[in-house]
């Protein structure tokens, strides 16, 4: 924090919109993610009420941790928002290094907890804490960061786009050894999503992208539960006791929902049938107990969230900031559209929650944090530097012709 | 890691040290250009596209394909039981009453599902996880595992054995979840047992848990051992069947998952032993063995009825809109003609003389005169209709039925009507009965236990005379003898409602042999059963008309209406109206003055006729063993009900020599008893 104090003290005297800044769009966006997130509360009751009273004795035992989380979350959007855009920008790198090192400590035994074959958690002052989650919003502010490096990052082969791919490419496996290999490729697509958009050549990307993906698909399929869920995707009925049982159960889920659902709460297929009904099959129960109107409405608030995250992001004039918007936008919408393809068997099953809606702690924080990107990004618009030399040579201690004597050295 | 930081480093270096100046940073990168907007629009588009197109695939989904998803989700959630009907009763008349013989009363049946009790690998999981706890942590967990005071208090009286009496002050001492979450977890921190004691029951303790359940249900040992050998196989059990749902209701508030505890009525026997062979048993699912439970399973069992339910994934059942039952239909009742007071007379009157002379068996049956009603039938050794599966093989005989012996000189009375009615004697033809001793081609002579000369016909059978009694057989032959015991109802059965009724036989009578002719005439080489005989004797006091035996008078639904009401049934007419009153004076003085006079009762006259028949043992006829047996009816001139009592295997070294002072006071007895339950009214002193 102190860093952050003697750093922030620079920007102080910088003419600066109202430190509590909110855009007409930002606003939607925040509206649209709060909407998803009360969807998520009720439907979070709804679905674990039964689970929970069997396993725990206490029907609210999930509702009360998810309340506890959404207070995480909100306090997280209100801090992210509230801190200075080129502070973030400034520490990118660093606060993706240090998500790479908890990337690297979940995998040590002793220090990350293995639930269910899974190495992914670790527990820290009584919580359990994903780090892969906060990745997927790591990767973005790095790959924000190196686009937007002065100059053309991206010009040459071997030292732009190597190293960044290299980095990217390397936050993918460490996740993809936990295994999770669903939010592995999640991290793998955004971050080259966001280096794409920030200028990454095409022409250097897919020569190196097809073999290095090809090779990935090849080493997943040796993972035995990849093959059984790609067996389960292909062969849904076939598999419908074992590997494909969830899927099945999501299906039966939706598909008896109808149009406008059994009713909130009367849902049959959390009565233990559906595994992770709270988690990331909550959609399913949505569709049961809300039909396909429900269901509709939840697909419809992340369609826009991408509509006003796209406007959010068209406004930015600064590299960074356009492509952090772009990236979060990108990511909350990638996460809804393979969290939805896995309900619908139109993907095989992926281990991806449903962003801000479904149970979980690391999600949910790690989604607000990103709707707090968002808005940090467009709470203070970037203004070209050569206005400011004016108000600010002495504290900054270089005259503007220094900046761009730099800039041109770069 | 190391190398992948390499190459990032650099700019990374770089870049921090231009972080000193802020506009460093953003002044030197261009803004998003057209193409880095071209490219993040594509991508941003692509993915609403995306979410677009898997919209219709939950259109799909969710509208066109509704019925089909519907109709596979509810049926993996439907359970259809079986509700088992409530067996209909068997009711005896008790004066104006009708009481219960047996009736079906509400009982449960407890199960125990092995696979769906926790799973104990889990369990000891967490126990690990248990071990490894900080104290504070460990606090937490425990506040999580028990989120209730009511859930774990139990579990802390548990750990501390503390006993039942003294649970409510123990309960009273911790008033909140915290305090009882903080002594378990001191329990846990003092190790060692005290440790592992308070650790155990996170592992559901399953041979715990079995002993706990037979401990309330009150299993035997050998009970107990086989439940926990199918247990440990995994495999369902049935703890107990049929028992007091008070019981049931102890464990269903156990609430333990996997333990099921399910109505089944229960089959019970308000007198106990009362009548045990008429009403049979039913075995543990309910149906009918023996007896009437075996004949009338059909209509006591009743139809079952179904109930659709919806249960979750572990079996659990919720009620929802799609539980509907039909409702099982209770069996019909059983209302039997067989009178309690009657029947108690009989019975223990057969108890008493069992232990008096401690015969193999004896058994006897009361009919009504006039209609065939069987008033009492009863059988001994007899079985405990709590445990019957306790009872010897062969007690579970209704040997009033099964059982067909030589009826001895009891067959006299039918002899002397079949000669009359013939035409070929009359009761006061005076016969020369030879002094005792009359010599027959082929055999032996017959001899008579005192010699007689002269003797009326009416004295032949007061005196029981074997010589009288053969040469009015030879008189008839054996065509007309068979012809009209035939017509008395022998050599056929006599179509009673219980199973195992024995024909009975008159073998002895297939050819024209004098041998064979004289035996039959004292009761031998020839069979029937007891049934056989009271018939006949009915047949005589109610003037000649043999009637079908009748068990069951008519049958109620579960209302109490009458839906099938039997009637009595004659069979036809055995003997001239004539014939069959003139026998009641002389079978009269048989109880008055003649064989059975030691049975004579102050309160009736009472008329019969003896039978001792030596027993057929391997060939030969015993000289110690003998079947004595004593039919007749009672009052003796206006009968109201007729008999047949037998005593088997009656043993001369224990004092049971004759039928006069053995079978006859059992029917005596019971005459006494009943008659005036049945409306007539004991002579009084001054009638003498």
């Amino acid at each position: 924090m102190t860093d952050l104090a003697s750093l922030a003290a620079p920007d102080l005297g910088r003419p600066r919109r109202s430190a509590t800044y909110l855009g007409r769009d930002e606003s939607t966006l925040l509206a649209l993610a709060a909407t998803l997130v009360a969807i998520g509360l009720v439907m979070v009751y709804s679905t674990s009420a039964v689970r929970a009273d069997l396993r725990i004795g206490d029907e609210t035992w999930f509702l009360r941790k998810q309340g506890l989380w959404t207070a995480l979350a909100g306090l997280s959007v209100v801090l992210v928002w509230q801190t200075d855009a080129d502070w973030i920008k400034r520490r990118a790198f660093w606060i993706f290094g240090a998500i790479m090192v908890a990337l690297v400590l979940v995998l040590v035994p002793g220090i990350g907890t293995n639930i269910r074959g899974s190495q992914r958690w670790i527990r820290l002052l009584g919580l359990s804490i994903q780090p892969s989650e906060v990745a997927k919003y790591g990767v973005i502010l790095f790959a924000a960061a190196y686009a937007s490096r002065p100059g053309d990052p991206f010009a040459r082969f071997k030292t732009g786009f190597i190293p960044a791919f290299g980095i990217v490419g390397l936050a993918a496996v460490l996740v993809a050894r936990q295994p999770d290999l669903g939010t592995a490729a999640f991290i793998g697509t955004t971050g080259v999503a966001v280096l794409v958009a920030g200028g990454m050549r095409l022409r250097h990307l897919v020569p190196v992208a097809m073999p290095v993906v090809a090779g990935a698909v090849v080493v997943a399929m040796t993972f035995q539960h990849v093959q059984d869920r790609l067996l389960a995707f292909l062969e849904p009925e076939a598999t419908a006791s074992g590997a494909g049982y969830q899927v099945r159960q999501s299906l039966l889920a939706l598909g008896s929902g109808g149009l406008v659902g059994n009713g909130l709460g009367d849902g049959r297929q959390k009565w233990l049938f559906l595994p992770d009904e709270h988690t990331d099959f909550i959609l399913a129960i949505v569709g049961e107990e809300m039909g396909f109107v429900g269901t509709a409405f939840v697909v419809g608030l992340y369609i826009a969230i991408l509509v006003y995250g796209a406007r959010v992001m068209m406004r930015c004039q600064d590299r960074f900031r356009f492509l952090v918007v772009f990236g979060v936008t990108f990511a909350i919408g990638l996460q809804a559209a393979m969290n939805v393809a896995v309900v619908t068997a139109s993907m095989p099953t992926k281990g991806i929650s449903l962003p801000f809606v479904s149970f979980g702690g690391s999600s949910l924080v790690a989604s607000a944090l990103g709707v707090g990107l968002i808005l940090s990004m467009a709470r203070e618009p970037e203004r070209p530097s050569v206005e400011r030399p004016k108000t600010k040579p002495a504290v900054a201690g270089r005259s503007p012709s220094g900046l761009l004597a730099e800039g041109a050295i770069a | 890691m190391s190398a992948a930081l390499v190459s990032p480093s650099e700019p990374s270096s770089r870049h921090r040290a231009r972080a000193l100046t802020p506009e460093g940073a953003t002044a030197a990168a261009p803004p998003p250009g057209r193409r880095e907007r071209i490219r993040a629009e594509l991508a941003i588009a692509g993915l609403g596209v995306v979410l677009l197109l898997l919209l219709l695939r939950l259109h799909h989904l969710q509208v066109t394909q509704h019925e089909v998803w519907l109709e596979r989700a509810s049926k993996q959630r439907q359970r259809t039981e079986t509700l088992p009907p409530p067996r209909g009763d068997v009711l005896i008349r008790d004066g104006d009453r009708l009481v219960p013989l047996c009736a079906s009363v509400r009982a449960v049946s407890v199960f125990i599902a092995p696979q769906l009790l926790d799973d104990p690998t889990t369990a000891q999981r967490r126990r690990d996880e248990i071990a490894a706890y900080t104290p504070k942590t460990l606090r937490k967990r425990l506040g999580k595992m028990l989120p209730t005071r009511e859930r774990a208090l139990p579990k802390l009286a548990e750990i501390l054995a503390v006993p039942a009496e003294q649970r409510d002050a123990f309960a009273a001492s911790l008033r909140d979840r915290k305090a009882v979450c903080e002594r378990i977890a001191v329990e846990i921190e003092a190790g060692g047992p005290r440790r592992a004691r308070a650790l155990a029951w996170l592992r559901p303790d399953r041979m715990g848990l079995l002993d706990q359940l037979a401990g309330i249900l009150g299993l035997s040992a050998s009970q107990r051992a086989s439940a926990e050998a199918r247990f440990r196989r995994g495999l369902g059990t049935w703890l107990a069947r049929r028992v007091d749902p008070e019981l049931g209701g102890r464990i269903d508030a156990l609430r333990i998952h996997g333990v099921e505890v399910r109505d089944e009525p229960r089959r019970a026997y308000p007198f106990g032993s009362l009548a045990s062979h008429v009403a049979g048993v039913v075995n543990v699912d309910g149906e009918g063995l023996s007896g009437l439970e075996l004949l009338f399973d059909e209509e006591l069992r009743g139809v079952p009825g179904q109930r659709h339910l919806e249960t979750d994934n572990a079996g659990r059942v919720f009620v929802t809109e799609n539980t509907h039952e039909t409702p099982a239909q209770p069996g019909l009742s059983a209302v039997l003609t067989i009178d309690r007071t009657v029947q108690l007379a009989l019975e223990e009157a057969l108890d008493a003389a069992m232990e008096k002379w401690e015969p193999k068996a004896a058994w006897g049956v009361f009919v009504e005169v006039g209609t065939g009603r069987i008033l009492a039938i009863a059988s001994r050794p007899a079985v405990d209709q709590r445990d019957p599966g306790a009872a010897a093989a062969d007690a579970r005989r209704l040997r009033v039925l099964t059982d067909p012996y030589e009826i001895g000189s009891t067959i006299k009375p039918f002899v002397v009507a079949v000669c009359v009615d013939r035409g070929l004697t009359r009761f006061d033809e005076m016969i020369f009965c030879e002094n005792g001793r009359f010599p027959v081609r082929g055999r032996r002579a017959i001899e008579d236990v005192h010699a007689y000369g002269m003797l009326s016909v009416a004295m032949v059978l007061v005196k029981s005379s074997n010589v009288g009694a053969v040469k009015l057989a030879f008189r008839l032959g054996n065509v007309r003898l068979a012809e009209g015991l035939r017509g008395l109802g022998f050599g056929t059965r006599s179509g009673v409602e219980m199973p195992g009724e024995s024909r009975g036989s008159l073998r002895g009578l297939d050819r024209p042999s004098p041998v064979a002719l004289s035996s039959v005439a004292q009761g031998y080489a020839m069979q029937a059963n007891a049934l056989q005989v009271a018939l006949g004797y009915e047949a005589l006091a109610n003037g000649g008309i043999l009637h079908r035996p009748q068990l069951v008078e008519e049958w109620r639904n579960a209302e109490g209406e009458v839906v099938r009401k039997n009637e009595s049934t004659v069979v036809g007419r055995a003997v001239s109206e004539e014939t069959a009153l003139a026998l009641r004076r002389p079978l009269g003085e048989v109880v008055r003055s003649g064989t059975a006079r030691r049975a004579k009762i102050a309160e009736y006259d009472v008329a019969g006729k003896t039978g001792t028949a030596n027993k057929a043992i391997g060939g030969r006829y015993s000289q110690r063993f003998s079947v004595l047996s004593f039919a007749g009816w009672a009052p003796a001139d206006d009968p109201k009900v007729a008999f047949c009592v037998v005593v088997d295997h009656a043993d001369r070294a224990k004092g049971a020599r004759y039928a006069g002072s053995v079978a006859a006071p059992i029917a005596t007895e019971t005459v006494r008893r009943a008659l005036p339950h049945l409306g007539v009214p004991p002579r009084s002193d001054d009638d003498d």
